[in-house]
C-alpha cells in the first residue's frame, strides 16, 4: 500500500505540473534520466571499489585502522550522483 | 552513451524489483542464520558503534539489549561486551557504555567481560576467543545482526569455539517499507562482498 501511494504521488505531481506548465514533452528527457542514473551507478561502484582498495592498502601498509563502513556514506552517494550528472552531460556533448 | 543508458535502465528495473517485491526479504531469509539459543559458556555481544555524546547507536543498543535479555534468562554465566572507542567519542568505549546499561538493568559486574581493542569482526573473534578459552569457555551464544551472523559465526568457529547464534533482529521479516527493502538489499550485497573478501584472504 505504501509503495502504491508513493507511485500515486509521483504520477499525481507529474500530471499537475504537466497540466500547469508549458513546454515540449521531449522523450529525450527520459533517455537523459537513464543516462544520468547509469553514469551515477558507475561512479558509485568506482568510488566504493577504489575506496575499499585504498582502505585495505592503508590497513596493510600502516598501523592505522580505517573502517570500510565509512564507504556507506550518503555524501559519497550524493557526490556520485553529481559526478554522474556532470559526466553524462559532457559525454552527450561529444 | 547506449551502454550507460542500458546500465541506467537496469538500475531502475532492479530498484523497482527490490522496492515493490519481497525479493530482498526472500534472499535475506536464505542468507541470515537462525536463532539457536541453548545454555552456553558465555554470551558474546559483538560491537556495532557509538555516537558522540556517549550513546550507543541503534544497532549496538539492539544487540546489547538482546545480550542482557539472554543473560537474564540464565542461559550463560557471563556476558562479553565488545566495542572500542570511536573517532567521534574517544573518551568512552562501546563496551563500557554497554556495561553501564547492563549494570543498570541488573547484570552483576563480575558477570561482565569487556573487550575494548578489536577493530574488525575478525579481531573480535580472535581476542574474545582467547579471553574465553583462558577461562575454560569453549561454547558461546553469539549476538549480532542477523545478516552479519554468518560471517561472525564462521570466524568464531575458526578459532575453535562452538557457536550458537542468537541474532538481535529479524530484518527478513521487519524490512517491509520501500526504504527498508533497499537497505536490506544493500546489506546483503555488503555482507556477500565481505564474505568473499574474508574467503579470499583466508580468514574463514
Amino acid at each position: 500500500m505504501q509503495q502504491l501511494f508513493i507511485i500515486f504521488l509521483a504520477v499525481l505531481t507529474s500530471l499537475i505540473v504537466s497540466a500547469t506548465t508549458k513546454g515540449g514533452r521531449d522523450t529525450g528527457a527520459l533517455r537523459a534520466l537513464f543516462e544520468w542514473i547509469g553514469a551515477s551507478a558507475m561512479f558509485v561502484v568506482l568510488n566504493v571499489a577504489i575506496g575499499a582498495v585504498i582502505i585495505l592498502l592503508i590497513r596493510s601498509l600502516t598501523t592505522g585502522f580505517v573502517a570500510l563502513y565509512g564507504l556507506q556514506s550518503l555524501v559519497l552517494l550524493t557526490l556520485s550522483l553529481a559526478q554522474g550528472f556532470v559526466f553524462q552531460y559532457w559525454w552527450r556533448g561529444e | 552513451m547506449g551502454v550507460i543508458r542500458g546500465i541506467g535502465v537496469v538500475v531502475v528495473v532492479v530498484l523497482c524489483v527490490i522496492v515493490f517485491t519481497p525479493i530482498a526479504n526472500e534472499a535475506s531469509g536464505y542468507f541470515s542464520v537462525g536463532s539457536s539459543v541453548q545454555p552456553s559458556g558465555a554470551i558474546v555481544v559483538l560491537s556495532a558503534g557509538i555516537w558522540k555524546g556517549g550513546m550507543l547507536d541503534d544497532e549496538s543498543l539492539r544487540r546489547t539489549v538482546r545480550g542482557i535479555e539472554l543473560f537474564k534468562s540464565n542461559v550463560a554465566p557471563v556476558i562479553v561486551f565488545s566495542g572500542k572507542e570511536s573517532v567521534e567519542e574517544p573518551a568512552m568505549t562501546e563496551a563500557e557504555l554497554r556495561t553501564k546499561l547492563a549494570l543498570t538493568m541488573g547484570v552483576p559486574r563480575d558477570a561482565i567481560i569487556k573487550e575494548e581493542t578489536a577493530n574488525t569482526t575478525r579481531d573480535e573473534s580472535i581476542r574474545i576467543s582467547a579471553l574465553l578459552t583462558s577461562r575454560g569457555v569453549h561454547d558461546v551464544l553469539l549476538v549480532t545482526e542477523s545478516l552479519h551472523m554468518r560471517r561472525a559465526k564462521y570466524l568464531f568457529e575458526r578459532t575453535g569455539m562452538e557457536v550458537r547464534p542468537a541474532p538481535s533482529d529479524n530484518y527478513t521479516v521487519a524490512a517491509i517499507s520501500p526504504g527498508g527493502r533497499v537497505r536490506l538489499a544493500l546489506r546483503l550485497v555488503q555482507e556477500t562482498l565481505a564474505l568473499v573478501y574474508y574467503r579470499i584472504a583466508g580468514y574463514i
